[in-house]
């Protein structure tokens, strides 16, 4: 049977470990999650985001669009590129979408 | 990239013909200049602004009006960047990790470029060292808290970009993924070395290095330099064609100390001292000398003797209470340093002539 170049790979690296001692097991007893409260989370990632100087306004649903406006409308913007599924009432009246790219991910 | 250095990539696609151009800022730089990095993360450390004005006045801002501001050569950069990232069929990437059980690769950079080279070309070859790859995402979590911890000392680096083969009409259509040995399973394969391998590229122990900080990067006249390249490069090339740098540290271990992967370095170097001196000749000058050397302190009569020799035949080049010179080969030593001569009366002449006495 011939050997292809990732058979031979393999074999090399086998080679190499083959009298090396078994890995140790890996703990994972680590914290992997932050139990905190939501609101503890939130004010954290937006007291990062503030450090990093990015302007973050908090709004909801509702207010979405106009929140976008806002701050188009604050620096100056009136062309738009936006993925294809961001729904037509989020983008401000003054704004003209200059490319919707086409998501085309598999359904 | 690294890993495209270590196998002199750029020099054989020029030799093919092909223009390759660095899209990393620093590495842009020092392509632009001609020269090699001097730093793993950031490879133009050992350039200021105004080089860097200068640099880019003479090649891709020519007749731009263009100061050392930081703001306005990053722009210089930026323009002309962007025209070569929509314009180029094909690009090269390097990898910090790939996850097994997913088959993704990761990238993690501070500059955007580095996305842009991974989402606009139409083809995109990875080369990756095969030390890189993590079993499971649970893994890769771990890891993407140590790196940019100890290569930065960011919270988080900004782009961090993982793709997992190709996605129809969205980034390159064509992905190759090299898996890079050159090397690394003959590190896999020693017992000592073998822990090099864990490295994750962060250099924290060049910054932490105090040989580093007074020599800089070119003095290791190697693609990774610092500690790292100093355990590294030998192992990958064969210690006969890196003799030196495993002597290129004081053995302080500040770079264990800070390595998040817990690589000891200072055991690792002194490994390879041991291969380089028994692979020196027997007749080699500097091994006849440290064997004799041996010799005599395995025994207290011989060091006594020797001691004494030496007493009597230092007299020549005692000035002022120092030896400022040696003659012949041990020159070398004086010409940087004095050298402390043999005291009148040694730690056991005291403690005999105490015994005799009762007391001192």
């Amino acid at each position: 049977m011939k050997r292809t170049p990732k058979d031979v790979i393999l074999a090399r690296i086998h080679k190499a470990i083959a009298n090396a001692p078994e890995p140790l097991p890996i703990p994972h007893d680590f914290r992997e999650g932050d139990e905190r409260d939501r609101t503890a989370i939130l004010e954290d990632f937006i007291d990062r985001l503030v450090d990093y100087k990015a302007i973050v306004t908090s709004t909801d649903d509702a207010g979405l669009p106009q929140a976008i406006a806002d701050a188009c409308q604050q620096q100056g913007l009136i062309r738009l590129v936006v993925p294809a599924d961001v729904p037509a009432r989020w983008i401000p009246q003054q704004c003209d979408v200059a490319a919707r790219r086409a998501a085309a991910l598999p359904r | 990239v690294l890993t495209t250095d270590e196998i002199h990539l750029n020099q054989a696609l020029a030799a093919a013909g092909i223009r390759a151009i660095e899209t990393d800022l620093a590495e842009l730089i020092i392509q632009l200049a001609g020269e090699t990095s001097s730093h793993i993360l950031v490879p133009a450390i050992h350039k200021n602004r105004s080089e860097i004005r200068d640099l880019f006045r003479r090649t891709i801002a020519r007749d731009q009006d263009l100061t050392d501001e930081p703001k306005q050569l990053a722009a210089a950069a930026r323009r002309y960047l962007r025209e070569q990232f929509l314009t180029a069929q094909v690009a090269i990437s390097g990898a910090n990790f790939a996850i097994a059980e997913t088959g993704t690769v990761c990238v993690l950079e501070s500059e955007g470029n580095g996305r842009m080279c991974l989402t606009l070309p139409q083809t995109l070859i990875t080369v990756m060292g095969i030390e890189k790859i993590l079993p499971t995402f649970q893994d890769f979590a771990v890891f993407l808290q140590l790196l940019p911890r100890s290569s930065t000392g960011e919270r988080m680096n900004p782009y961090t970009s993982l793709w997992t083969g190709v996605t129809l009409g969205d980034g390159p259509q064509t992905f190759h993924l090299v898996l890079l040995d050159n090397g690394r399973t003959n590190v896999l394969s020693d017992e000592v070395g073998r822990q090099t391998l864990h490295c994750i590229r962060c250099s924290a122990c060049l910054n932490i290095c105090p040989v580093y900080s007074r020599t800089g990067g070119h003095a290791y006249g190697s693609v990774y330099p610092g500690p790292i390249g100093a355990i590294l490069t030998p192992q990958l090339m064969g210690v006969e064609r890196a003799k030196t740098l495993p002597y290129a540290s004081t053995l302080c271990g500040a770079c264990y100390e800070v390595c998040p992967v817990k690589i000891n370095i200072p055991e690792v170097l002194l490994h390879l001292r041991g291969q380089v001196t028994r692979q020196a000749s027997p007749l080699n000058l500097e091994a006849l000398a440290m064997r004799e050397l041996a010799r005599i302190f395995a025994s207290p009569q011989r060091y006594e003797r020797a001691q004494q020799l030496a007493r009597r035949g230092q007299r020549l080049f005692v000035h002022g209470g120092v030896i400022d010179h040696l003659p012949g080969i041990l020159a070398g030593w004086t010409t940087a340093r004095d050298l402390a001569p043999v005291p009148k009366q040694s730690f056991r002449d005291w403690w005999r002539e105490r015994q005799k006495g009762g007391q001192v």
